[in-house]
């Protein structure tokens, strides 16, 4: 599926409403003096929006006037990639006209751009599709001397409504935006919606326009460039947005109704029927699988397992492909096709086992965009199928060749999905992976030989869930050799080779899991000073996510998984072994995690257990700093997590 | 770079392309018993653990009239999943003026033990215009999984320029590779070839059937052409290691290099690199020609910054320094290349691409009456260059060379923070040539690179703390590099301390820091810093771990074999000097003994460590000095230098211990 992904929108004026002269390119423009900048919006800030004017205007359902104009004035080198202008095109979207200037720093105009210098490629190699038919208008002033500013002017006609633009008069964290515009226009009839978020109070205009046609507009000045806060970002946009989605719209030679999730879910079912028809001989497979197989889990996971030996992904996004699946015989034939394809496939298998399933649109992905239901509009950028039953639904990820049936992944884990089905589209939840199915647990085991400079040791893994799926797929795909190229740089010991390793893959009501076990020599374990030897023990790796962040915190902390991490580490001390010190334990309890370390003396021998465990969340900002502190402590674990041994006096 | 064929008016027939190819690894195409059994075979002796194994591959370049052509033949057995992608999508870019046809594509799979293929049709395959000037021609093969024999061929017609060198090995292990040009007699070319079975040449194309590495040459006077043959079987899957140089330096090839172009009325020699040199770069007007001009416009702006300067040396690092500080390196958008290397157009705009900018410093060298040229060389990324044999494509840039006092300067002014006298790591690859009148090369080897980097730390109690002072002065590379990477963001270098500090076994807060300079790299780069760690009184014994600044955390050489030889960028020369007041009350009670770790007898790579207790002025010290004599290490070393370095980490692991004064023992 395409998204359309769209840049920042700037305008200079052109809005009837506001009555002000037109900003266009013209020969020396004081106005774009870099010296005209407020300070306060210099602060923190690479590129400043000095004026920007985005217009939209819906003439019917497959015609849609998009116009931006915006001046940026580029700060220093590292805000260099806001003066390039690289606009995507498609079959639906058209580029009329592209214009721009290059000012300096006073203003003084020192070229302008010609349509004959602009680039113009295809999206290959930019994507994952294998073929597509977006392509790229592309062109830089490439200049040096900073600051500068760049105009640009860009006309488009979209010959749809399935999708339309939104506006983000802040393009990035580390722009300021002096003053930008943005209006809407529509006939009566279409009913476009919007959605505000994050703006300034009383930025919005309700008005009319020439035509006595509903025109809404809306206006921001100053707004301030920002530091961005590791961790914070919960939401589906950081800065002002307006959202657009239509009421009635057209897609190609398609019609639907936007403005419930029922409307939008009917019309991608009924885009998308009738293209189940199975080849004979796949039907007779189908039945041949199942054989008499009365379980409709194990039904599924055998067509799923059927689907995923035979076929692969390859995306193919042109025309109306991008939303609309081949059918299954084409799939069946050629062995290949996108997550719809490979949804419409499966969901064909499943009929003919006389299993009913459907199509969920979903946003997938770690930064997905969260679906609002109270603003039904099209923000998915994948498909999958999902089986209802009686209690919980089978969800099946058709893109994988290695998940099991039921299973998602990360990719697509707990959010809002429409169902597409003969009644219309509904809203419902993937399942949400937690604690109690994300855990890993490791009981390492090292038996301490004073005589040698390397030790011999041995871990036993157990990797449940979304903390096993990135192992789990290199370990049954990559040859033997990368994969030990692998092993032998993912742990944290200070040098080490690994021996042997064997994996065992099991699961549980649908949650995979598998079973690690590693041997390991490793070095830097003993050193001695000459009274003592120290057993260097901090091998555990930090579970948290490096931060840094000097400011203070004004963001809440956002953590987006649950697991918990149980280690044991025994270690075996030498014959006559006096132990001067054991490190420190320690317990605490976050509102995001508790951690609890301790260590056990027993004879001959030495435990350390360790068990982390975090919850998912949105937290106030006051608990980043413990947050940060416990990240750096368990840091330092690797060096002064010690067992100290008092060397034998002769 | 410059492009070496010429139209050749040839009087000749287009002839059919000889069959040089052996019958053997293509017979599962032609049999269905040898199909089925390939189909049904999942391990391959050559690489038992294989996700594809290339069963047959082969190239042909034919190049007659002036219409090149290149095609390629090739059959894979997909093993597992992974493999899967990498074959069963095949895209062929080309130019706007080449044509890719003659596109074939089938996939044979065992169904039921039956064998089905399917054929990539027509309406499969897909012609995309990328840009302006490039296309590229893409097809999926139909049905492609775990077990299935992929087999696909293309052409390309009118490929443009050079004779293009072939690899035998490729990321799967190939049983079967073959090489064949047809090119006719007014070009001569050589060929080097770097396998690691020597080829050997046979008389009769049938001994092309049985051998491991052999090649065939033949020539026709008559129809004026001549063809060369190689063939190569069992060549193992190529893995890139870390720390080596250049892929294309061991990667099994062929390259067919053009040594001259001769018909009567019209020689182009590319035979040696004197001829290569002067008819490429010291004749082209365009590229190295202009420094060689009279460049009159120079003559003020040169007299100017070499005002009051005494000596050449000084001189030729005032012009450098002018270069580097005020033109700015700008990389080409997509039609201005000859504007950002036109040295008159370079230095009015003060703006330019890598080579008008040193073209420019070499001509207010000249200028100035010093003794400077160009030098062209290949950098890492590239393969090396060699003195017997031409390899104009894999030149990527372009540097100065000035002479002054009997000594070589080597010069980049397009890096803004590139000291005087020393190049980009990448540069320091080998062989060089030097254009000039007078044909000359220079050898640039990572090993005259040393990285001189020095580190002074303080820790003393101050009140109930303890103050941690860090002096950090860094070597010609390290600097260079960091000043790159800060960009003279001071808010950058903050973080990067406090990161550095956070990787330490006890909690540090930053005080205070500051640099010398971000900007001037005639300036060694000094960063100093200090930080406070808590100091509790209450404990009786206090493990302190000394190295508040490590050679390195984790071994860098993790492979646990190797095949190819280590090859640093450069030598590592660090000084490490800790200097510690014990707070009051405390003494030194154990600490590690002095030690020196040497990479065999030679000391290749050497750690030298002392450590020194003062017991009366309870003072401690440690002065750690790490070295290295060579860049290159052969694979059969490798081991030697894991360990040697598993022993520096467990050197700087080693803590001192601190014990609390007894009254009975306070003297």
């Amino acid at each position: 599926m395409i998204t359309l992904r769209l840049k920042a929108l700037f305008f200079s004026a052109l809005i009837v409403i506001t009555g002000s002269a037109a900003f266009a390119k013209q020969d020396d423009n004081p106005a774009l003096a870099a010296s005209a900048i407020p300070a306060a919006l210099k602060t923190n800030a690479h590129a400043v929006i000095r004026y920007a004017n985005t217009e939209v205007s819906v003439e019917s359902l497959n015609r849609v006037k998009y116009k931006r104009s915006y001046a940026v004035t580029i700060l220093d080198e590292q805000g260099k990639a806001a003066a390039n202008l690289m606009e995507q095109y498609s079959q639906m979207i058209r580029i009329q006209n592209i214009e721009g200037a290059l000012y300096d720093a006073s203003g003084k105009m020192l070229r302008s751009l010609k349509e004959k210098d602009i680039f113009d490629r295809s999206t290959y190699q930019m994507s994952g599709a294998f073929h597509s038919d977006e392509r790229i208008k592309a062109y830089s002033f490439n200049h040096t001397v900073y600051p500068y500013t760049v105009y640009f002017e860009i006309d488009e006609t979209l010959s749809t409504t399935f999708f339309m633009p939104r506006w983000s008069p802040q393009p990035g964290n580390d722009y300021a935006v002096e003053q930008a515009q943005f209006s809407l226009s529509y006939a009566p009839e279409f009913k476009v919606r919007y959605k505000e978020l994050l703006l300034p109070p009383g930025a919005r205009k309700d008005g009319k326009d020439a035509q006595g046609r509903p025109l809404v507009s809306w206006q921001v000045r100053n707004i301030a460039a920002y530091k961005t806060q590791p961790l914070s970002s919960s939401d589906n946009y950081d800065r002002p947005t307006v959202l657009l989605a239509p009421g009635d719209f057209q897609l190609m030679d398609y019609k639907g109704n936007m403005n419930s999730w029922n409307s939008l879910g009917l019309f991608s079912y009924q885009l998308n029927d009738g293209r189940s028809q199975l080849p004979e001989d796949k039907k007779a497979l189908v039945q041949s699988i199942i054989g008499t197989e009365k379980d409709t889990y194990k039904k599924v996971q055998l067509l799923y397992a059927y689907m995923q030996q035979n076929t692969r992904y390859v995306l193919n996004a042109y025309g109306i492909s991008g939303w609309q699946t081949f059918d299954a015989a084409h799939v069946a034939h050629n062995g290949y096709g996108d997550c719809k394809g490979l949804t419409n496939y499966l969901k064909a298998l499943l009929a003919e086992a006389g299993i009913k399933s459907y199509a969920a649109l979903v946003s997938a992905g770690d930064d997905y965009y969260r679906l609002d239901e109270q603003f039904p509009a099209n923000n998915f950028n994948h498909v999958i199928l999902c089986v209802p039953q009686a209690k919980d639904s089978i969800w099946v990820e058709c893109t994988s060749q290695e998940l099991p049936a039921g299973y998602l992944g990360s990719f697509t884990q707990n959010r809002k999905v429409l169902l597409a089905t003969e009644t219309g589209g509904y809203l419902c939840n993937t399942p949400f992976y937690g604690k109690d199915k994300n855990y890993l647990v490791r009981k390492i085991s090292v038996r301490i030989d004073p005589a040698s400079e390397q030790q011999q040791v041995t871990m036993q893994h157990t990797y449940s869930g979304l903390l096993g799926d990135d192992i789990a797929s290199i370990v049954k795909n990559k040859p033997k050799d990368q994969v030990r190229e692998w092993q032998n740089t993912r742990f944290s010991f200070p040098s080490y080779g690994i021996n042997d390793y064997s994996y065992v893959f099991t699961g549980n009501n649908g949650i995979p899991a598998l079973e690690e076990n590693v041997t390991a020599t490793v070095s830097g374990v003993i050193t001695s000073t000459q009274k003592r030897t120290f057993l260097n023990i901090g091998w555990l790796q930090n579970p948290l996510t490096e931060v840094l962040q000097n400011e203070p915190r004004t963001l809440p902390l956002v953590l987006r998984k649950s697991f918990r991490i149980t280690d044991s580490l025994l270690v075996t001390l030498p014959e006559g072994s006096q132990i001067e010190s054991l490190p420190e334990g320690k317990s605490i309890d976050y509102p995001f995690a508790s951690y609890r370390l301790r260590f056990e003396k027993r004879a001959g021998e030495v435990i350390a257990i360790r068990n982390y465990e975090q919850s998912a969340g949105v937290y106030k900002p006051e608990v980043f700093a413990d947050y940060q502190n416990l990240y750096q402590e368990l840091n330092r674990q690797k060096e002064d997590m010690n067992i100290v041994l008092l060397n034998k006096t002769p | 770079m410059h492009p070496f064929v010429s139209k050749a008016a040839l009087a000749s027939a287009f002839c059919l392309v000889m069959q040089g190819a052996t019958a053997q690894n293509k017979a599962s195409l032609t049999d269905p018993a040898q199909m089925k059994t390939l189909l049904q075979k999942s391990v391959f002796d050559i690489d038992t653990s294989a996700k594809a194994v290339i069963i047959y591959e082969k190239g042909w370049f034919e190049s007659f009239e002036s219409a090149p052509v290149y095609k390629l033949e090739r059959i894979v057995k997909i093993i597992g999943k992974d493999a899967v992608d990498d074959f069963a999508r095949i895209s062929v870019p080309a130019s706007k003026r080449s044509l890719v046809r003659k596109v074939t594509g089938e996939t044979y799979n065992l169904e039921n033990g039956e064998i089905v293929k399917q054929s990539v049709e027509k309406a499969d395959l897909i012609k995309e215009k990328i840009t302006a000037n490039t296309r590229v021609t893409k097809f999926a093969l139909p049905g492609v999984k775990t077990g299935s024999v992929v087999h696909y061929v293309y052409q390309i017609d009118n490929t443009g320029y050079g004779l293009p060198s072939w690899d035998f090995q490729n990321s799967y292990p190939t049983l079967y590779s073959e090489y064949e040009i047809n090119i006719p007699t007014i070009l001569k070319y050589s060929s080097v070839s770097n396998t690691s079975v020597p080829f050997k040449e046979v008389t009769r194309q049938r001994s092309l059937e049985d051998c491991n590495a052999c090649l065939y040459n033949s020539a026709n006077g008559n129809l004026g052409r001549q063809t060369s043959i190689w063939v190569r079987r069992n060549i193992p899957a190529f893995r890139t290691e870390p720390f080596m140089s250049a892929d294309a330096n061991y990667l099994e090839r062929v390259k067919p290099t053009v040594t001259s172009l001769e018909y009567p009325g019209y020689q182009f020699l590319l035979d040696n690199w004197e001829h290569a040199t002067e008819n490429v770069y010291y004749k082209n007007d365009e590229s190295c020609g202009q420094v060689f001009k009279g460049n009159a416009f120079l003559l003020d702006p040169v007299n100017q910054i070499i005002a009051g300067k005494n000596g050449d040396l000084e001189k030729a690092k005032a012009i450098y320094a002018f270069v580097r500080d005020h033109i700015t390196l700008k990389e080409e958008s997509f039609n201005d290349y000859k504007a950002l290397s036109d040295i008159s157009e370079v230095y009015k705009r003060k703006e330019g691409n890598s080579e008008g900018i040193n073209l420019l410093l070499i001509a207010m060298l000249r200028k100035a009456s010093l003794e400077a040229e160009p030098v062209v060389l290949a950098t890492r990324a590239s393969e090396r260059l060699h003195s017997f044999i031409v390899d104009i494509n894999a030149i990527d840039y372009m540097i100065g060379i000035v002479k002054i006092g009997g000594q070589d300067y080597v010069l980049d002014a397009s890096d803004k923070y590139m000291p005087f006298g020393t190049l980009p790591l990448s540069c320091y690859n080998g062989y060089c040539r030097i254009v000039s009148k007078k044909p000359d090369a220079v050898e640039l080897h990572p090993d005259g690179l040393t990285d001189k980097t020095t580190t002074i730390v303080s820790l003393a109690p101050v009140k109930d703390k303890l103050l941690l002072k860090v002096e950090q002065k860094l070597g010609n590379v390290s600097g260079t590099l960091l000043r790159n990477e800060l960009k003279e963001d001071t808010a950058k270098l903050k973080e990067k301390i406090q990161k550095g500090l956070s990787k330490l076994s006890t909690p540090l807060q930053l005080k205070q820091y500051s640099v010398n300079s971000l900007k001037n790299a005639d300036l060694p780069l000094v960063i100093r810093y200090e930080a406070e760690l808590p100091w509790n009184a209450d404990k009786d014994l206090v493990y302190l771990d000394p190295y508040f600044d490590k050679l390195c955390e984790q071994n860098p050489f993790t492979l646990t074999t190797r095949k190819f030889p280590i090859e640093l960028g450069y030598l590592s020369d660090n000084k490490y000097v800790f200097n510690f007041q014990v707070p009051e009350g405390y003494e030194v009670d154990d600490y590690p003994k002095s030690s020196v770790l040497k990479l065999s007898q030679e000391g290749l790579m050497q750690l030298k460590n002392t450590l020194v207790y003062d017991a009366e002025n309870k003072t401690f010290s440690i002065n750690c000095h790490f070295n290295q004599k060579t860049t290159v290490y052969t694979a059969d070393n490798y081991n030697q230098v894991r360990t040697f370095y598993d022993n520096v980490i467990a050197e700087q692991k080693k803590k001192i211990v601190l014990k609390k004064n007894t009254p009975a023992q306070v003297h």
